[in-house]
């Protein structure tokens, strides 16, 4: 029985190597080697492309536009060369909101909408979005189950009480919509507060353009995310829009993707907590990726 | 973006991934009345074979669009992809040198891209040392995103096989996808790509 097993695990693997190693001395006449280039590209204008993706707080009955902005990314897109960066400001960020003076930035959509968000990412990273991405807790859960679940790389083990009691292990994970809101959501766990979570809401997007990219050949399945982001998330773009940037995600090279947290110090003002983020850490980032959408270091 | 790659495969692989392609041209929704059964490729002979047409079907479609749309939908985009065949592939006289017209119905960006990878692109990086280009098969399946029950994208997959002459003879398949939106004068017209080339002897 063992022999036979044997034999027929090494009929497996020299038949597999004969068909993938090519011998330049001997080629047996029913084989052929065949290639296969491969050649990418989109035509999006301009050439880098600046989203902010903003993960809101509202309840039901609230209007996303205006709630409290919880999850703040600013993503830029390079589709003439592949390359991505993600920015990340923690929430609790201290920084000026144009025409109302200092607060923190998750209230700017309070007061003033995204447009208003855009502003104050504008004046502290000093890069203003082409385009704003808005989603409730609801629709972001809907985003995720529609493309299959995502599958991150958690740097800790950590839960919440209440979003996640069995909390997740360190380590790759496989999560649905639920498990990805509550990935990007826990903060109280995490050591670096604010900043790990803004960092794991990172992790989170990796795996969305990661599944994209993944299945961007399975027909209809970039036609159908597109419909889900017209479903789930607030967006004034039109269909063909959201194609062509649909098409950019899924272009995107997983190995030219970099991903930075504004760093900064923790205090108070009055009685809340907030960050104060290093204004001159976020401009070097803004300079460093504004032209091609790729941050050299964090 | 251009992330041209070379990978190596066994003869096994190359029907694989025919087969995939194939099977890639079905369309997986249920309500969809795609009829996408693969068209089998026509045994090469030695008589120079018949001009082939566009075997252009329906594929996957994603939000309403009725089925008068169709028709004409996947004849627009069926056109626009033949003429990229044609320009960049089987038409012009070989020996041939220059490829600067072969990427009708892109967009400025998408063919300067195009121009960028032009020898899986194109023909131009064999143009001069063959005297033929001929077609043995040519599918496009076409996957839409409709909104307002109106086309607003859609996603060319396709196939292209064809047989070259004189000092490089080789069956050449050239497949994957073409992405298109409309541009302000409503024509079709190609925004990016993801194009695969085989090449066997």
């Amino acid at each position: 029985m063992i022999r036979t097993l044997k034999t027929m695990v090494l009929g497996v693997v020299l038949a597999v190597t004969a068909l993938t190693i090519p011998d330049s001395e001997v080629q047996p006449a029913d084989m052929a080697l065949v290639d296969l280039p491969r050649a990418r590209g989109v035509d999006l204008s301009p050439d880098v492309i600046w989203i902010m993706a903003v993960g809101s707080d509202a309840r039901a009955g609230q209007s996303i536009l205006h709630s409290r902005g919880d999850a703040l990314q600013l993503i830029g897109i390079n589709t003439r060369t592949g390359a991505a960066t993600v920015i990340g400001i923690p929430r609790d960020s201290w920084v000026n909101l144009p025409g109302r003076g200092s607060a923190k930035i998750n209230e700017a959509t309070i007061s003033g909408g995204p447009r208003l968000m855009a502003k104050a990412v504008s004046g502290l990273v000093g890069i203003e979005a082409d385009y704003a991405f808005m989603t409730g807790f609801g629709g972001f859960e809907r985003l995720v189950n529609s493309i299959g679940g995502i599958t991150v790389r958690s740097r800790f083990s950590f839960s919440d009480p209440n979003l996640r009691p069995r909390g997740f292990r360190a380590g790759k994970i496989k999560l649905d919509g639920r498990g990805a809101h509550a990935f990007s959501r826990i903060r109280k766990s995490l050591p670096g507060g604010d900043f790990d979570r803004s960092a794991n809401q990172q992790r989170t997007l990796r795996g969305i353009q990661a599944r994209i990219r993944g299945n961007a050949h399975r027909p209809g399945f970039i036609e159908g995310g597109v419909l889900s982001v017209m479903r789930n998330l607030h967006t004034n773009l039109t269909p063909a829009r959201l194609y062509e940037l649909a098409q950019a995600v899924a272009q995107v090279d997983p190995r030219k993707l970099t991903t930075c947290v504004i760093p900064g110090g923790t205090g108070y003002v009055g009685a809340a907590s907030v960050v104060f983020p290093s204004r001159s850490t976020a401009r070097r980032y803004g300079s460093d990726a504004r032209r091609d959408a790729t941050l050299r270091r964090c | 973006m251009r992330t041209p790659r070379t990978c190596w495969r066994g003869y096994a692989g190359s029907l694989l991934v025919i087969a995939l392609v194939l099977s890639g041209c079905s369309g997986d929704d249920k309500n969809d009345k795609s009829d996408d059964k693969p068209t089998p490729t026509p045994t090469p002979t030695a008589e120079a074979p018949a001009p082939v047409a566009v075997d252009a079907r329906i594929g996957v479609v994603r939000g309403r669009l009725r089925s008068k749309q169709r028709t004409p939908l996947v004849k627009d985009v069926a056109k626009v992809v033949d003429d990229w065949f044609e320009a960049a592939y089987l038409a012009g006289s070989y020996p041939r040198r220059d490829f600067g017209a072969a990427f009708p119905g892109f967009t400025a960006g998408a063919a300067r891209q195009a121009k960028g990878d032009r020898k899986f692109m194109s023909n131009a990086g064999i143009g001069t040392r063959i005297d033929g280009a001929e077609a043995r098969a040519k599918v496009v399946r076409v996957d839409v995103l409709a909104g307002n029950k109106l086309p607003a994208a859609v996603t060319a997959r396709f196939r292209l096989v064809f047989r070259t002459s004189g000092e490089y003879q080789r069956r050449i398949t050239i497949d994957g996808r073409l992405f298109l939106t409309r541009g302000k004068e409503r024509r079709w017209r190609i925004f990016g790509y993801d194009v695969t080339k085989g090449v066997e002897k």
